[in-house]
């Protein structure tokens, strides 16, 4: 179980401690660090969960929204009074209808000094240690289309102590497909003036079953002494990884570097041109 | 619009509703009969998290009109489990891990039975391209795929 440690050397390094810990929480719980079924999986599987969708409490308010019965109609006037008497009615909101969306930009940066020392000072971190993840992407592609096919994917993370396995597996197979082959390959929104033009999953594509590759996720041993169960996080892994995994196997394919995502067909298929002409 | 009594035959119960001609079946099952194991995802056929089972096929319910639906057997998720066992295929789902969020573990299952009663003993890739109609947005499909092929040859 803690093997990973062995090749740490020293008794009093850190790898001798990461052992102990392992021992002690294992010793302690009779769950933690076991493949258990979640247990919400049950309702999940029978229909009984309920999503935000799904609640009717009492007094809930429910929020229907009308759209003009005429396609590509252009609305000039809304007439609610018919509504606004209708008993249990709160509230009427029409869309602005001079075509014009309503846009803002703005940012936000906390006050931190980038620049500083980060483990001995952690504030302002979202987690309280870093974790390490490595990926290696195997990848086909087809010079004449340009298509890019993720075939295998291997990685190990060190997620600190992993109190799921199986969960842990899960979010790491999980990357792959959000931040793999969804955000690196596939995932795009086209912007017109504050207007979405691919606001539907017809237009948005993300990873189906048939799109994703072999997974092998290798779950690193360690031990995080500062947090619950020595557990760190386990879903960046794919999701900071996969980009540079897979522009890198791409270049070792074709020998061009794509620094611009996602990976579109059009992108490589341009990247080979300009790089046949020299 | 003018009203209209339906019967619809879901999981082996028989029930008369009154509902609107143009109202989906995902409406109906969700909103008449409160069967809020179907989801809605995108409400135009593309994410496949309504899929119930219409005569044992596959269907999107957010384009199957309820009126459509009449006089064939409907199976939502909540018929699946009977006295109180498990279907196989959600036993499987539950042992492997399947089931994250849980938003597409309804339509999932459906598929997944419906393929494995038609194909049960298929390849991977025929597995694959089975729930291909199904969107996962965070268990990568592997665990998925490893449950139905767990499943293979027990139904």
């Amino acid at each position: 179980m803690h093997r990973v440690c062995e090749d740490c050397g020293s008794n009093d390094g850190y790898g001798w401690r990461v052992v102990e810990a392992e021992d002690r929480a294992m010793a302690e719980h009779t769950l933690v660090g076991q493949r258990v079924v979640r247990i919400d999986s049950l309702d999940k599987a029978t229909g009984q969960s309920r999503c935000t969708a799904d609640l009717t409490l009492p007094r809930m308010l429910h929020r229907r929204v009308l759209r003009s019965p005429h396609a590509h109609a252009r609305i000039l006037n809304i007439d609610t009074s018919k509504a606004e008497r209708l008993c249990g009615v709160k509230a009427i909101r029409k869309a602005p209808m001079d075509d014009t969306p309503i846009m803002g930009r703005g940012s936000y940066m906390p006050k931190i000094d980038q620049t500083r020392e980060w483990v001995s000072n952690p504030k302002g971190q979202q987690a309280g240690t870093f974790s390490f993840g490595a990926v290696v992407a195997e990848v086909e592609v087809d010079a004449e289309t340009g298509q890019v096919r993720v075939s295998k994917v291997t990685g190990a993370h060190d997620c600190g102590f992993a109190i799921n396995p199986m969960a842990v597996e899960g979010q790491l197979e999980g990357s792959v497909a959000s931040g793999g082959v969804g955000a690196t390959l596939l995932e795009e929104h086209y912007w017109d003036g504050g207007q979405m033009l691919n606001a539907s999953m017809l237009d948005y594509k993300v990873p189906l079953s048939v799109d994703m590759p072999q997974i092998t996720p290798i779950i690193v041993r360690n031990m995080d002494p500062r947090w619950p169960f020595g557990a760190k996080e386990a879903g960046l892994w794919g999701s900071m990884n996969m980009f540079q995994a897979i522009g890198n196997a791409i270049y070792d394919a074709v020998g061009v570097w794509i620094k611009d995502f996602p990976i579109t067909p059009d992108k490589v298929l341009a990247a080979l041109e300009e790089r046949n002409k020299d | 619009m003018e009203k209209r009594l339906i019967q619809l035959s879901v999981n082996g119960d028989e029930y008369d509703v009154v509902i609107t001609p143009n109202q989906t079946l995902l409406e109906v099952l969700r909103e008449n009969l409160e069967l809020t194991g179907v989801k809605e995802g995108c409400g135009e056929g593309a994410c496949g998290t309504c899929t119930v089972l219409l005569d044992g096929k596959p269907v999107r319910s957010c384009l199957t009109l309820a009126v459509e639906a009449q006089a064939k057997q409907i199976e939502t998720v909540e018929g699946l489990a009977s006295d109180g066992e498990l279907h196989p295929v959600q036993k499987a789902f539950i042992e492997h891990g399947a089931i994250q969020c849980g938003f597409c573990t309804p339509a999932m299952i459906l598929t997944t039975k419906a393929f494995l009663e038609e194909n049960p003993d298929p390849s991977e890739g025929e597995a694959r391209r089975a729930i291909s109609g199904v969107v996962c947005r965070c268990t990568g499909y592997a665990k998925i795929v490893a449950a139905m092929m767990a499943t293979a040859g027990e139904l």
